[in-house]
């Protein structure tokens, strides 16, 4: 049982700002049961399940769980103007989840094979089931990438204090690792290893939570574009490369 | 009664909203002050909180440029609303943008590439036309979809006869029509300088720019790339 004493060093409220598809429900639930305090996805108290509205910081709802304890927030939100004021306000400090993007998209195609109304937040559906299969992948190539790729860059221009992790290194033997820095970043004592690992090993969030590769079997056309989507960042596509294409 | 108008970026709404609502009367917001701050490059959308908005007052136009995504047809549906939805030549638009982002503004819910200048006039057409297009294809789809009380104004065809443009508007709010004083009105209450103007974006935007928004467009599929290349190029 949690008490009181372990959240005195607390540094900020967990907030994960994830892209889509990038394993954050686990991250995120991993966070609350080792921190022992329940999960928020903010889209949940105003949205339907298979929303596709932008994801938003929402000042009110900010206020109103800030109020009502300490809460693991986790939401697909961009690092944009307003998002980020808010959480300067309450003094939250952001951790940007990512993944290769090649992997992402695969999700992102599965999870419109299954569900008639999911898309990636604020992109609405085109008649999917109509489109052949490289007119799948085009959809998602001219609408999907640029999301990922604007997501990322909002967050590298945002004047706040965030820490990036990346799915690759989460998912991987250097677990622990990464979970350290999560909870050195929040303010909250480390558990150990053991305790880590049990957590860890809890999937309860998704299937494929944790499988890295299959985006190598998209189409080529779709990965040159998606290169050459990120060359159109000038600056940021190293960055973009080396987060989201290796 | 309250009025929603809803707007992909660089359409002229500013003008058809504050005309729409001197000619009736009305206030407006532009839905920044309610929705997200004035500094802010965020998404527009309506959020629970400002909803209320959208019950309390009366007399309204709102304007913002909110995608037709669950949330926000989920309210504006229960405010019973007529939604006007201005469109517009997708190369204007660009056009449009391109000088926006070169003032040092913001695209709603895009973050623009810094150093913006250090762009090639090449480099920034194919920007905005693999980041900044794709948000307007989606805001068309998501009305494209919605059953909500909508009518769609294109710009080209406002701005060909903005009394005439009015005058159908008005028709379909079933308000009263005033000839004299609508064209009075649109004839002083501009507010952005190139107001009304078309084609600079198709004459400026290079073919190879033109060639991924085409793409894009074909990327919907039908029926929906049909009625992008009606009213967007």
């Amino acid at each position: 049982m949690k008490t009181l004493e372990d959240f005195k060093n607390l540094k900020t409220m967990p907030y994960f700002a994830a892209g889509s598809r990038t394993g954050s429900s686990h991250i995120a639930r991993c966070t609350g049961r080792i921190m022992g305090i329940p999960v928020q996805a903010p889209r949940f108290l105003f949205a339907d399940h298979f929303s596709t509205d932008d994801h938003q910081v929402d000042p009110a709802l900010m206020g109103a769980i800030r109020h009502l304890g300490i809460w693991v927030l986790h939401q697909h939100s961009k690092g944009m103007g307003n998002n980020v004021a808010i959480l300067k306000a309450y003094g939250i400090k952001p951790m940007v989840i990512v993944r290769n993007l090649f992997d992402c998209l695969v999700s992102v195609k599965e999870q419109m094979e299954v569900a008639e109304n999911m898309t990636t937040p604020g992109v609405p559906r085109p008649e999917y089931y109509e489109l052949d299969e490289d007119g799948k992948w085009d959809w998602i190539s001219y609408n999907i990438v640029p999301w990922y790729y604007q997501f990322y860059a909002s967050w590298h221009y945002a004047k706040i204090d965030k820490l990036l992790i990346h799915y690759r290194e989460f998912y991987s033997d250097d677990n622990f690792k990464v979970m350290s820095k999560i909870l050195d970043w929040v303010g909250f004592p480390n558990p150990g290893p053991e305790e880590v690992a049990r957590h860890h090993a809890r999937r309860d969030a998704r299937f494929n939570v944790g499988y890295s590769g299959r985006g190598n079997a998209i189409p080529d056309t779709v990965k040159e574009r998606a290169y050459a989507q990120a060359k159109s960042w000038g600056p940021l596509e190293k960055t973009l490369k080396d987060i989201y294409l290796d | 009664m309250n009025i929603y108008v809803t707007s992909g970026h660089r359409t002229g709404s500013m003008h058809i909203t504050f005309s729409l609502a001197r000619i009736l009367d009305y206030q407006v917001t532009s839905g920044i002050p309610c929705f997200t701050r004035r500094t802010g490059a965020d998404e527009h959308m309506i959020t629970p909180m400002a909803a209320q908005t959208l019950f309390l007052l009366d007399r309204m136009v709102f304007h913002t440029h909110i995608k037709g995504t669950h949330g926000n047809v989920f309210f504006l549906e229960k405010a019973e609303m007529p939604v006007l939805i201005t469109v517009r030549n997708l190369f204007d638009v660009m056009m449009s943008l391109k000088e926006k982002i070169e003032k040092g503004n913001h695209i709603n819910g895009v973050p623009c590439p810094i150093p913006w200048t250090n762009f090639s006039e090449d480099d920034k057409w194919r920007w905005l036309a693999l980041n900044a297009v794709p948000w307007e294809l989606q805001f068309y789809v998501s009305w494209a979809r919605c059953i909500l009380n909508t009518r769609w104004v294109l710009y080209e065809r406002f701005y060909a006869d903005e009394v005439a443009g009015m005058i159908k508007i008005l028709n379909w709010l079933d308000l009263p029509v005033d000839e004299g004083r609508i064209a009075a009105i649109l004839k002083v209450d501009k507010t952005n300088f190139n107001v009304g103007v078309s084609g600079r974006g198709v004459k400026a935007c290079p073919d190879f720019a033109k060639d991924i928004v085409y793409s894009q467009i074909d990327a919907w599929g039908s029926p929906f790339k049909e009625k992008m290349l009606r009213h967007l190029t």
